[in-house]
């Protein structure tokens, strides 16, 4: 079962891609501007959980995979670097 | 009941996706109006026969299997002709007295409305059974949103065809589709907050979308596909036709295997 993190990345994902469609078949200028304000919230908060979130667990988890010493768990198996 | 929360963001996932599939119509706004013109009827024939493959090949027996009683299942599509039959009267006569015009003036045929109207309940129906089959499993609510969207992307051309001949202009008919696409949402959301009752109403909306779209595909479609009669049309049409419903059977061995599996 996929985390809520990765269905979350998905859903804004898709609104991105439908707001990117839709914003330039849409005449009515007030339409516009509110998808427009959605389009910029959606990336906001995308680009702002990829900051805050994404990009510090991904380089935590490279650090400490990265180094035996830091496992909490050590394996009995042979180590290979 | 508790429903986690990734839950309700999967089917919420699903439902955006389906929806982005009704957007794959898009094309039809870079084709030059004079290839429009000409592709047209055959996406018609193609509407004609996703529509009666669906109605005959997925929805009836889906109800069948989730009621058991054909008689009861047979009643409900009649009675959902009937309902679309009313219906596209009553669009028919608001049409007569000069209430309904577009933006630019052009008219809009009935059968563009009633298009509309069945799709918006067909994908009201895609969403509880999306809904329902998260709730039961999420690897049954992939393989189902998997299903949805390969019947989706057939029926959302066709359906664009169909708006474009009943008057709507590309961009219209390419947004209005989007729109009613968009019934997926509140059909997934009445299903995660009403389950029980949602899926008791399975086995009413399933004949009655059944219904919808014989009634669309036989009254307001086929007609239409008479109008041309010249050999080419003919041969394309049929083909397309034909197509449309091997489609739908394909998609329900896919559905069997994806099951299956």
């Amino acid at each position: 079962m996929a985390s809520l993190d990765r269905y979350l990345h998905i859903i804004g994902i898709e609104l991105l891609l439908i707001l990117t469609i839709i914003l330039p078949l849409i005449d009515r200028p007030p339409a516009k501007r509110v998808l427009s304000k959605l389009f910029l919230t959606v990336l906001g908060f995308m680009l702002a959980h990829f900051a805050t979130h994404a990009l510090p667990d991904k380089l935590a988890s490279f650090i400490y995979s990265s180094q035996h010493a830091y496992h909490s768990l050590k394996s009995q198996a042979p180590h290979r670097t | 009941m508790t429903i986690a929360l990734s839950t309700i963001a999967g089917a919420v996932a699903a439902c955006l996706a389906v929806s982005l599939c009704s957007l794959s119509s898009v094309f039809a706004l870079w084709l030059k109006p004079e290839v429009l013109h000409r592709v047209v009827p055959y996406l018609v024939a193609l509407a004609v026969g996703v529509l009666l493959g669906d109605a005959f090949i997925h929805l009836i027996p889906d109800a069948i299997d989730r009621h058991g009683s054909v008689s009861d299942v047979c009643l409900t599509v009649l009675v959902g002709v009937f309902g679309f039959f009313v219906l596209e009267k009553l669009v028919r006569w608001r049409h007569d007295h000069n209430v309904d015009t577009t933006p630019s003036g052009g008219e809009i045929m009935p059968l563009a409305k009633m298009n509309l109207i069945g799709d918006a309940i067909h994908n009201f129906v895609d969403g509880i059974l999306i809904a329902g089959s998260f709730l039961a499993d999420p690897a049954l609510g992939l393989t189902t949103t998997l299903a949805i969207i390969a019947h989706e992307i057939p029926q959302e051309l066709g359906d664009v065809g169909a708006l474009l001949r009943g008057g709507y202009s590309p961009k219209q008919a390419v947004l209005y589709n989007f729109y009613c696409s968009l019934t997926v949402l509140p059909g997934a959301i009445f299903t995660l907050f009403l389950s029980q009752l949602a899926e008791s109403s399975l086995s009413l909306l399933l004949p009655i979308a059944a219904g919808g779209f014989i009634y669309i595909a036989a009254s307001d479609l086929i007609p239409v596909l008479h109008e041309p009669c010249s050999f080419p049309s003919l041969s394309g049409q049929t083909a397309a036709f034909g197509f449309g419903i091997v489609f739908m059977q394909f998609i329900v061995f896919f559905e069997q295997f994806l099951i299956a599996s």
